[in-house]
């Protein structure tokens, strides 16, 4: 029997024109974004590996010159796309791509998609995520919301139960025969998907690759799993197939469009950020006096050179074995950096809050969950471009410390215009940079896993149980 | 006429009885309200951070003071002193926040190469630029047509599915003058709803009620009527309350959400940005390199766009200024061809955008909102050109103390020039979004008189 109503969910959604023409419009949409996520991807990974190795190229083919010259000259890093980045193109095309990496001051990551984009771009962007997150939920409601409504209306439910059967036994039959259905569009999909992603890697095999892509498609079963219990559930409770499509509708408009702007936009205003000017000028602030404003970086100088008279015991500092200046820049550059780097700390630290929200309302609402865990998994999130800066930081430091140490060992005190050959400079290795491991990423979205697991057993739990309470009602 | 208003006035009685309808009206004026709010806090937020400028650059004053008792080379004041281009939000902008969010409202200006410096960006939450504003004009271009639809897709069939139709139609009373009669009430509605959430728009952030509410009100209305007349000719066709409510959905997801989405990836593919990129790094080649070309090249070089400062005191020897701010000069201008490219790509990407906007409503209401509230990135555009041409006037202040070798007086920091930027409403934008939006309430008029003609014939 149960097969039975499975069998017939299954024919009669296959027989259904909706159903085969709202699942071609989704088949074609998914097809649509792949292409244009890949051209996307290949058009920004080859601009930005261009950019690159270029930026690499100028550097060691400087002429000679001053390592201090140099520090200023500095170096880029730009933000390599990541493979996965197709899939989901999260919060991309709202960050920064380069940073300018110079001596004394740590720049914004500049030249962001949206920067150089009109309205049309904040309508949201065509990506696999998109028709997964926003457009198959519509599809599952579309086919589920009157499969018990009609058969109410068309009385065949009496019929049924009065076989015997019961609301928990059909409810499920159901269940199974829409996850049939969907299957039959989300697996040739994923089938797809997943060949795309071997072909982006050239066919070989990549173990954090495969593993983001496992546990973004797994998380996205979960998801229309949820979507399909949920709408059986209110088409059961639901005496009408009108009441029950409204209802769908009004959940699936509040939870997709309405709630995830309106927690964002609230989550900002309760924590505010400070402007990049005024962080830029605390930092010069506290570089200059000391965080206490009692430690003015100019006695510390002062200490500095006057210990190293004493250690070398020597009466002038050109007299030093070492070349002072590049060792006062160096304790500049330490102490400045150290400053930023607490600051920039706090700003991501306001960051987290004002998102913290959206992250914990992935218990009220599944799509905020997995938004953060297709995100992260694709490598766009907010905490892989977090990683991305902090490595730009951790770059810059490390070649203007290595230039400062050229210039207290291999230039003389107060020579400002002696030039070191080029090929010293050549020898630094150029910015090379790779995301987080899987498991860090997988280890950020937590919560939402959580909270999407506690979706799927809450909806399972919820459908069961009304079944068994509307046992004898009908 | 009489019909009419007796029609309305039931109408009225059905739409007070009515809990959904009246929890619909309900939910778009609070959501209306939280956009407002919302959208004037993020507008006092950006005003917070420019209005904090102002210490920042005093104090830089003093430091300077402290660092060069006295007074001071304006080579040195040119280094190590920063001026601020501001881009002040209009009272407007915070019923359409646009591309505000995400381009900075200020820029820092030092007299060094101008090039690198204008496209310096702000901290910014990505997750929050990602998700969007929650402001009025997200509540007007995306939950106005799902209000409309909530309150107007089963305008004929809950008569039909409840059995009054037929009632109704017993009396002598033609079907179109019903049909009308609910139009006309349900447009009274939204308009209310509309004005209603306007005036408490200008009220509370202040913005003046000008030309541009005009225009506001004109354009929302016009979008407010196509999708009215969008539920009308669905209606028309007579068919179930569900059947109406998807094909209402979908032609909203169509026009609000996938044809804008395509209209993006299409710009993005045809027209990549990769200028800007370019242009930092052939800029800074140019600028560094000057320090490694014979000092008497780079004075030529700058002589002949300044023959004014042609006998200037020689820069060989020791280090001068003179010479450091020449090259700067020369490493902007070499890379103006590829400003106005980049500039140029820009604009080609908007307009691109807007030529096929034309297909989407939703997608040009936008693009009018924020062009009435100068929110768009053509007003971000503007700005940068203005700073450009700030950063002109800095060196029109400071070359004379360059090059006719002047020591600079810290009292001469009251004579620096300031720049402050406020967008104009662009009109020519919102004139050619109406046009549209009347184009296309034509075009579904017609559609809605032709299904109600083809199909009321079936129902008698």
């Amino acid at each position: 029997m149960i097969r039975n109503i499975t069998q017939k969910e299954r024919i009669s959604s296959i027989r259904d024109k909706r159903f085969i023409i709202l699942g071609s419009i989704i088949l074609i949409l998914l097809l649509t974004s792949a292409a244009t996520g890949i051209i996307n991807y290949r058009v920004l990974a080859a601009e930005r590996k261009l950019a690159q190795s270029t930026a690499t190229e100028n550097f060691n083919n400087q002429p000679d010159r001053h390592p201090h010259r140099v520090a200023h000259y500095g170096s880029y890093a730009f933000r390599p796309k990541s493979v996965l980045s197709f899939l989901d193109f999260g919060l991309d095309s709202y960050t920064g791509t380069m940073v300018y990496l110079e001596a004394h001051q740590q720049n914004s990551a500049n030249f962001s998609q949206v920067q150089q984009s009109g309205a049309m771009i904040r309508f949201g962007e065509m990506t696999i995520a998109f028709v997964m997150q926003w457009l198959i939920p519509l599809l599952i409601i579309f086919l589920c919301f009157n499969t018990f409504t009609l058969e109410h209306e068309e009385g065949t439910l009496k019929v049924l139960l009065s076989q015997g059967v019961s609301m928990k036994a059909i409810a499920k039959a159901k269940l199974l025969g829409y996850i049939h259905v969907i299957s039959m569009i989300i697996f040739p999909a994923f089938f797809f998907v997943f060949l795309f992603v071997l072909s982006m890697n050239n066919f070989l095999l990549d173990g954090d690759l495969l593993l983001r892509t496992a546990v973004f498609m797994l998380t996205y079963l979960l998801y229309f799993f949820i979507f399909i219990t949920g709408s059986i559930l209110i088409s059961a409770v639901n005496k009408h197939s009108r009441t029950a499509l409204v209802t769908l509708l009004g959940i699936w408009i509040f939870s997709i469009v309405l709630m995830p702007k309106a927690l964002s936009n609230l989550g900002s205003s309760f924590y505010e950020e400070p402007s990049k000017a005024a962080m830029d000028a605390s930092v010069h602030e506290e570089s200059k006096n000391g965080i206490d404003g009692h430690d003015p970086l100019d006695k510390r100088l002062a200490q500095f050179k006057q210990g190293l008279l004493e250690k070398y015991q020597v009466d002038s500092l050109s007299q030093l074995p070492v070349n002072v200046d590049g060792l006062i820049m160096a304790l500049g550059e330490e102490s400045s950096s150290q400053i930023y780097q607490e600051h920039f700390d706090e700003l991501v630290a306001i960051y987290e809050d004002q998102n913290r929200l959206s992250v914990w309302a992935g218990f009220i609402n599944p799509y905020l969950a997995i938004r953060n865990i297709s995100m992260s998994m694709a490598g766009t999130d907010f905490f892989h471009y977090v990683d991305f800066l902090n490595a730009a930081e951790k770059y810059r430091y490390a070649l203007t410390q290595h230039l400062n140490n050229l210039q207290a060992t291999k230039v003389a005190h107060k020579d400002k215009t002696t030039r070191l050959s080029a090929d010293i400079y050549a020898t630094y290795p150029p910015f090379y940079y790779k995301g987080p491991a899987f498991t860090k990423a997988l280890a950020n979205v937590a919560v939402s896993i959580v909270a999407l697991a506690f979706w799927t057993a809450l909806i399972y739990g919820l459908i069961i149980l009304t079944m068994n309470k509307k046992k004898n009602l009908i | 006429m009489k019909q009419l208003r007796i029609l309305l006035h039931f109408e009225w009685l059905n739409f007070k009885k009515e809990k959904s309808l009246v929890a619909f009206c309900l939910l778009m004026l609070l959501s209306g309200m939280y956009g407002i709010f919302s959208g004037d806090y993020e507008i006092k937020k950006q005003r917070n951070k420019i209005a904090g400028l102002d210490e920042i650059y005093q104090s830089n004053i003093k430091e300077m003071a402290e660092k060069f008792p006295d007074s001071a080379d304006a080579g040195d004041i040119g280094y190590y002193h920063a001026a601020f281009a501001k881009n002040h939000p209009d009272n407007w902008a915070a019923l359409a926040i646009g591309q505000r969010d995400v381009s900075p409202a200020y820029l820092k200006i030092r007299l060094l190469a101008v090039q690198n410096q204008l496209y310096n960006s702000e901290n910014t939450n990505p997750l929050k630029l990602a998700t969007g504003s929650f402001d009025l004009s997200f509540v007007m271009v995306f939950l106005l047509p799902l209000f409309i639809i909530a309150i107007s897709f089963n305008l004929l069939s809950a008569e039909k599915e409840q059995g009054t139709l037929r009632l109704l139609l017993a009396q002598p009373l033609k079907l179109a003058t019903l049909f009308m009669a609910k139009v006309i009430f349900r447009f009274l509605i939204i308009s209310t709803v509309v004005l209603l959430l306007f005036a408490i728009a200008l009220l509370w952030t202040g913005a003046t009620p000008d030309l541009r509410a005009l225009y506001w009100i004109l354009v929302v209305l016009l979008y407010a009527t196509f999708w009215l007349g969008t539920s009308c000719a669905i209606a028309a066709l007579q068919r179930s309350s569900a059947f109406n409510a998807i094909s209402l959905l979908g032609v909203w997801l169509l026009l609000a959400v996938i044809a804008p989405v395509l209209i993006n990836a299409a710009t993005d593919i045809s027209k990549p940005v990769q200028e800007g990129l370019q242009l930092t790094m052939v800029q800074r080649e140019a600028v560094h390199g000057g320090w490694d070309k014979p000092k008497a090249e780079t004075m030529d070089g700058f002589f002949k766009h300044y023959p004014e400062y042609t006998n200037t005191g020689s820069v060989e020897g020791a280090f001068k200024w003179k010479w450091y701010y020449a090259f700067q000069e020369l490493g902007d201008r070499s890379v103006e061809t590829l400003y106005k490219a980049y500039r140029q790509k820009m604009l080609d990407r908007l307009s691109l955008a807007s030529n096929l906007s034309v297909v989407s409503p939703p997608a040009k209401l936008q693009e009018v909102l924020n062009g009435i509230a100068g929110t768009d990135l053509q007003q971000h555009l503007d700005f940068i050109a203005g700073t450009k041409a700030y950063h002109e006037e800095l060196k029109a202040f400071y070359y004379p103390y360059l090059y006719q070798d002047r020591a600079f007086q810290h009292v001469d920091f009251a004579k620096e020039p300031q720049y402050s930027f406020t967008a104009a409403p662009d009109y020519t934008k919102a004139a050619s979004g109406i046009v549209v939006l009347l184009a296309a309430n034509v075009l579904v008029s017609l559609l809605a008189i032709f299904m109600f003609k083809t199909n009321t014939k079936e129902l008698k």
